[in-house]
């Protein structure tokens, strides 16, 4: 006579499992934020005294005005021209003296160590070694807006700011180390930043 | 595959069963996948508003670190701020957040990144009276939240 073996009935474990499931589908959520990262500035003057200090021809001043239009340089542009202006200001490839100087990162870690700022002057000093000793250029972005402009606009601007410099530094990809600038480690691509550093100045727009 | 047998023919017909055996571990893996990759969104949202696009975003990694501030508008159509579960006025923003760093009790190389969840009509006068109060207030991490197009 042959026993049958107790069993434990499984067909119950793939309805509990699936009640299990629903009740997460039904629950959480797969929420996470996206957006642009930015640091603000902290609440003191040295800032401002740094603005005044840059030369003029180092500044590239994008105003938002009341109705939302963006104005460089007293006249009117439209979003996909900013593009070209902000690469060409910054990389200098004729080097105008209207549009941004260059400096060597040599020149940059003396003027950091000189400030005592040990731990930038090491950042460059490893992107000397990985890009050589290149001219990389001073300019600044100034972004002013008036009071009334929207928020989406401010976005829109931050955004074609970005993928400008993004551009660049793809551009500087290719051209120094031959590579694409998806296949860096991460090494590259810090001292990529460190090189082309996205460098927005917001005034206390008051 | 488990064929039962029709007893009583000279020649067995078959019929093919599917083994569901496995449908649990299927089920389980979904279920695991869920538990890990979700999260329990404890906030209410108040307040209407809608992101505006950009497309070079950063996905937030640190999703623990992260403390929402929404600007959208009210249900009367008035611009407001809503923080944890609250709608409060600008000037106890500072208070607030200073409350929500010290219950944060962060290691000292961690700060908290707070996700702005601005409306895009809202006027550049409110945001950059909210960025002033963060600056104040010495939370200077910010994500500004955006939808995500391909440009």
């Amino acid at each position: 006579m042959r026993r049958e073996q107790p069993q434990i009935n499984a067909g119950s474990i793939a309805d509990i499992a699936f009640l299990l499931l629903i009740f997460f589908l039904v629950t959480a959520t797969m929420d996470y934020s996206k957006g642009i990262m930015r640091r603000l500035q902290p609440l003191n003057d040295t800032i401002k005294k740094n603005i005044s200090e840059v030369q003029k021809r180092n500044v590239l001043t994008i105003f938002i005005d009341n109705k939302n239009n963006l104005i460089i340089d007293k006249r009117k542009v439209k979003p996909s021209e900013i593009n070209a202006l902000i690469k060409d200001f910054i990389a200098n490839p004729t080097e105008n003296k209207e549009k941004s100087s260059k400096i060597f990162l040599s020149t940059r870690k003396n003027q950091e160590l000189f400030n005592k700022n040990t731990e930038a002057a090491n950042e460059i000093q490893r992107a000397i070694d990985i890009l050589g000793n290149i001219k990389t250029s001073e300019g600044i972005i100034l972004l002013k807006y008036d009071k009334a402009s929207n928020f989406e606009t401010y976005i829109k601007v931050q955004d074609i700011i970005i993928t400008a410099f993004k551009e660049l530094r793809e551009a500087m990809a290719m051209q120094i180390l031959n590579k694409h600038i998806d296949k860096l480690n991460q090494e590259q691509m810090l001292a990529l930043k460190t090189a082309i550093p996205v460098n927005i100045a917001e005034p206390d727009n008051n | 595959m488990q064929g039962r047998f029709i007893r009583g023919n000279k020649r067995l017909k078959s019929i093919q069963v599917l083994s569901t055996a496995s449908l649990p571990d299927i089920i389980f893996m979904l279920l695991f996948f869920f538990m890990v990759t979700t999260t329990f969104k404890t906030n209410k949202l108040l307040l209407k508003f809608k992101e505006p696009y950009a497309s070079e975003t950063v996905k937030i990694k640190k999703k623990r670190l992260v403390r929402e501030i929404i600007v959208g508008y009210s249900d009367k159509a008035e611009t407001s701020i809503q923080i944890n579960n609250e709608i409060i006025k600008l000037t106890q923003l500072s208070e607030y957040i200073n409350k929500i760093k010290n219950e944060a009790e962060l290691s000292p190389d961690n700060e908290l990144i707070f996700s702005l969840k601005i409306d895009k009509n809202i006027k550049m006068e409110t945001v950059n009276a909210l960025t002033k109060e963060l600056r104040k207030a010495n939370a200077l991490l910010i994500n500004y939240s955006t939808l995500k197009t391909n440009k």
